[in-house]
């Protein structure tokens, strides 16, 4: 039994799926472990909150629960997974609005205090640790949902064109085009930081 | 040559790799003498090389727990009724043909419930199709003025008398009756009607059947 649950851990996630499909939680088990770190680095990248970003991919799970047959094998299992946690992310940002909670763009791109680093403390940084995190973060908070959404599967997520076409089910060349504006518009915001550091 | 619009418009495709030689050619040319757009290329550069080593999060230590919980209940919720959302594809369709093979059925058993009742044994019932329908050849001899007092008399009686559903085999089996009655002497019966019987009377037409042989006719022919 334990070395049947040995294979299991190789399978692929269509394989898997099918498993799941026949009944088999443990091939869920395998697929939550697989991809819960995955699908809460884009949940967290788009809503910049840990805690909002866990309860989407938890939900991500109890929908792949609920609808496994749902699942067919012409798309491939982990962008149909992704999909889920992009419309929940959308859905959870939409709430969040609807409680009017302080958004970041509600202020000027010049009154937002980032902890920029002191420049005598190393001589010898380069540009990415110049560009900290939760600057970043913020900036990528600051696009406008869809650009938002091409930069983190793109980029951050390293996911190919095409995945990230059938993920937000957009034609390549907008994914492409949109990809160079939401890089652009990401430029652009943290231009002046970078300048000053 | 490109201008500075085209050459932020392919900046993905150049660092993505995808440009052929002369479109690289041209972009290169662009970037080495216009400085704001080879500093705007050297930032996006940067950016894109940062976005790619952020920080990977991993989920809080309760997540498996919380999730296992979640899905405890949403187990325990679907097991009462029976959720065809989560059935295969094969299953739902068998439960819905089974279904309707169910209430098909139901209908069946329900009409057969309803139906009339019928007594006799099958031979009777196929003597009384084939009987009752023609005019006796004593009825063809009444006279018109006898036959409309007949008429009186029956729409008389059915006004008092309840309706009942009258058996083929009975029917025959009066008529039988009335006929010996007729052939030794007796008085027939032709009055006396009950539920159970019918006057040789009442079956006298002019060329047509009586008003009491069409429900008679009706169970007949079911």
């Amino acid at each position: 039994m334990n070395r049947y649950r040995e294979k299991q851990r190789i399978l692929s996630d269509e394989e898997l799926i099918a498993q799941f499909q026949n009944g088999d939680l443990y091939a869920f088990d395998i697929i939550v472990q697989r991809y819960k770190d995955q699908l809460l680095n884009f949940a967290y990248r788009f809503l910049g909150n840990y805690e909002e970003a866990e309860d989407v991919v938890q939900e991500t799970f109890l929908r792949l629960y609920r609808n496994r047959h749902a699942y067919r094998q012409i798309a491939k299992f982990s962008t149909w997974l992704y999909t889920i946690t992009s419309n929940l992310s959308k859905t959870e940002l939409r709430k969040r609005k609807r409680r009017k909670l302080v958004s970041i763009s509600d202020l000027g791109y010049d009154e937002k205090e980032y902890e920029l680093e002191d420049s005598h403390a190393d001589t010898e940084r380069d540009v990415d640790s110049v560009l900290k995190e939760e600057i970043i973060q913020k900036a990528i908070e600051e696009l406008p949902p869809r650009f938002r959404q091409v930069v983190i599967l793109r980029d951050i997520k390293g996911l190919s064109y095409e995945e990230v076409g059938k993920i937000l089910k957009i034609p390549l060349g907008t994914v492409k085009s949109r990809v160079n504006r939401a890089r652009l518009k990401l430029q652009s915001k943290l231009q002046t930081i970078m300048v000053k550091n | 040559m490109i201008d500075c619009y085209n050459f932020k418009k392919n900046i993905s495709k150049y660092l993505d790799g995808a440009m052929n030689d002369r479109e690289r050619l041209l972009f290169e040319e662009h970037r080495s003498y216009c400085p704001e757009c080879g500093t705007t290329f050297e930032q996006l550069k940067s950016i894109k090389s940062r976005l790619a080593s952020l920080t990977v999060y991993k989920t809080s230590s309760n997540f498996d727990i919380v999730l296992r919980s979640r899905l405890r209940d949403e187990i325990n919720r679907q097991r009462p009724f029976l959720n065809l959302e989560t059935l295969a594809p094969v299953w739902r369709v068998a439960f819905y043909a089974t279904a309707i093979v169910v209430l098909i059925y139901t209908g069946i058993l329900l009409e057969k419930t309803l139906a009339p009742e019928r007594t006799g044994t099958p031979d009777e019932l196929q003597i009384a199709t084939t009987q009752v329908s023609p005019v006796p050849e004593q009825a063809k001899k009444i006279p018109a003025e006898q036959t409309a007092a007949s008429r009186r008399q029956y729409t008389k009686m059915t006004n008092y008398m309840p309706m009942k559903k009258v058996a083929a085999a009975d029917i025959i089996r009066s008529h039988a009756e009335d006929r010996s009655r007729s052939a030794t002497g007796i008085p027939g019966r032709s009055m006396e009607v009950t539920d159970h019987s019918i006057p040789d009377t009442l079956l006298r037409t002019e060329g047509q059947s009586s008003p009491l042989i069409q429900p008679v006719n009706h169970i007949v022919q079911f």
